[in-house]
């Protein structure tokens, strides 16, 4: 692995559960507020929903983006 | 638990459900779209009328149905008010009690009462997938067993998140380590795309599951508040003089006002009784669209018997079918849908290529060209990128 890699991807201490879990959770709030916000309403809560579930769309793009090489 | 135990776990209970999730995730995908694929292959529309042209009486919708298909009857006659407001479909079959795949469709025009087509339910491709993804043409059985690999995914789901934390204690989020072994690199994608989408999937995948229940659930309730409701017409010969549909319809629209019919099942059918009219109702907002409230109109006399909220189990059932399928806000859910039953295709396939390519003890697997799943440009970038030197 190089340098560059290494600073991109490896952190520079041994997470805790809280640290490796904090985007994560925010993806998965974000979709589950999604996924029930187009069942209340059309219109506003159709168009939250669309901008909530791309939230770990955007995310693997970015992280594709921004791979390692 | 150890994380060597939750490996196994993990393990296991994907490569018992990985082939079966690929085939629902792989017939899934033109399934959310079929409304789309429908309207472009062309189903029929009713011919335009002014505006505020009145309907026909039920009755003579069911006559129409009946003439155009004799020594048939008719199951169920069902709405699609938003979509196609100004036709009735009537679902017909052999007998009332014959297997509940039998579906004669006949297209009537609600305002003249004229048939307008007699579609074939089953052949076609869509046909062949909506049967692959639920039952894989094995009836309730197929049906039941996929509702179980469902549950499995669950499992795989649940030891997955536990095993993401081990993996990920030395990486940031979204690490993608592409010049490394195609091994790592794979690892990679199955950890960022899995935790991605893992709220999602596990959504579509628990509701799926409830899903392949509809037919014990319905039974239940027919066991249960249909049991109540008809309790006084228990032991009753069969109705021999059917009441007016139409009048049965008002007496249902009377007693539910703020709801419209969106189904009606005759007596004798699995939606009804022996001796009523079951009238589905809907509500307007996405939710009370779903939550289907029944009312039973008596099949003889065409008064209302009764209309209740339906049980919690029910509820649940009718709420799960959104939820799978993707269908209720509107294209652009359908497209992010879409993407994310990609993202579980690919997490599917990774996770068996690391199965398959599980490091020896020595060194990591040399990379081979054509093993290797290729589903997404993003992949295929990658797989240049670490061919450079």
């Amino acid at each position: 692995m190089n340098r560059y890699e290494s600073r991109l991807v490896r952190t520079d201490h041994l997470q805790s559960a809280r640290e490796v879990f904090r985007i994560p959770v925010w993806l998965g709030v974000a979709t589950a507020i999604g996924l029930v916000s187009a069942l209340l309403g059309d219109g506003v809560w159709d168009t939250l929903s669309w901008l909530t579930i791309l939230a770990p769309i955007a995310a693997v793009f970015l992280a594709w983006r921004r791979r390692a090489g | 638990m150890s994380t060597h135990t939750w490996s196994w776990i993990h393990k296991w209970s994907s490569l018992v459900c990985t082939v079966f999730m690929l085939l629902l995730c792989l017939t899934g995908l033109p399934l959310i779209f079929h409304e789309e694929i429908e309207h472009l292959t062309g189903v029929v529309e009713a011919p335009p009328m002014p505006a505020g042209t009145p309907n026909a009486s039920l009755d003579r919708i069911a006559q129409a149905a009946l003439e155009r298909r004799p020594g048939e009857v008719i199951r169920y006659m069902f709405w699609e008010q938003d979509e196609h407001p100004d036709i009735t479909y009537v679902s017909m079959a052999s007998a009332v009690d014959a297997p509940p795949e039998e579906n004669n469709a006949v297209i009537v025009d609600s305002r003249t009462a004229r048939v307008l087509d007699e579609p074939k339910t089953n052949e076609g491709f869509m046909y062949v997938m909506l049967k692959l993804h639920t039952d894989m043409f094995a009836g309730l059985p197929g049906m039941l067993f996929l509702g179980l690999m469902g549950l499995l995914m669950v499992v795989a789901i649940v030891s997955g998140v536990v095993l993401y934390y081990p993996f990920m204690r030395r990486l940031k989020f979204g690490a993608l380590r592409t010049q490394r072994s195609t091994r790592v690199k794979w690892l990679d994608w199955h950890n960022l795309l899995g935790i991605a989408a893992v709220v999602w999937l596990t959504v579509v995948g628990l509701t799926g599951t409830i899903n392949t229940l509809n037919r014990v659930i319905l039974g239940l309730w027919q066991m249960d508040q249909m049991a109540e409701m008809t309790a006084p017409y228990k032991g009753l010969p069969p109705v021999t003089q059917p009441a007016h549909l139409e009048a049965s319809i008002r007496a249902a629209r009377a007693a539910v006002p703020d709801m419209t019919v969106s189904l009606v099942a005759f007596p004798g059918t699995m939606f009804s009784s022996p001796h009523h009219y079951t009238f589905f109702l809907k509500g307007s907002t996405p939710v009370t669209a779903r939550l289907l409230k029944p009312a039973l109109v008596d099949a003889t006399t065409g008064k209302l018997t009764d209309t209740r909220d339906m049980p919690w189990y029910v509820k649940t059932l009718f709420l799960s079918q959104p939820l799978h399928f993707g269908d209720y806000g509107g294209l652009p859910l359908k497209l992010l849908w879409a993407v994310l039953d990609i993202f579980a295709i690919i997490v599917l396939c990774s996770g068996l290529y690391l199965w398959l390519r599980k490091p020896k003890p020595a060194a990591a697997p040399k990379a081979q060209s054509g093993g290797a799943p290729e589903p997404a440009h993003a992949m295929r970038r990658a797989n240049t990128n670490e061919a450079a030197p």
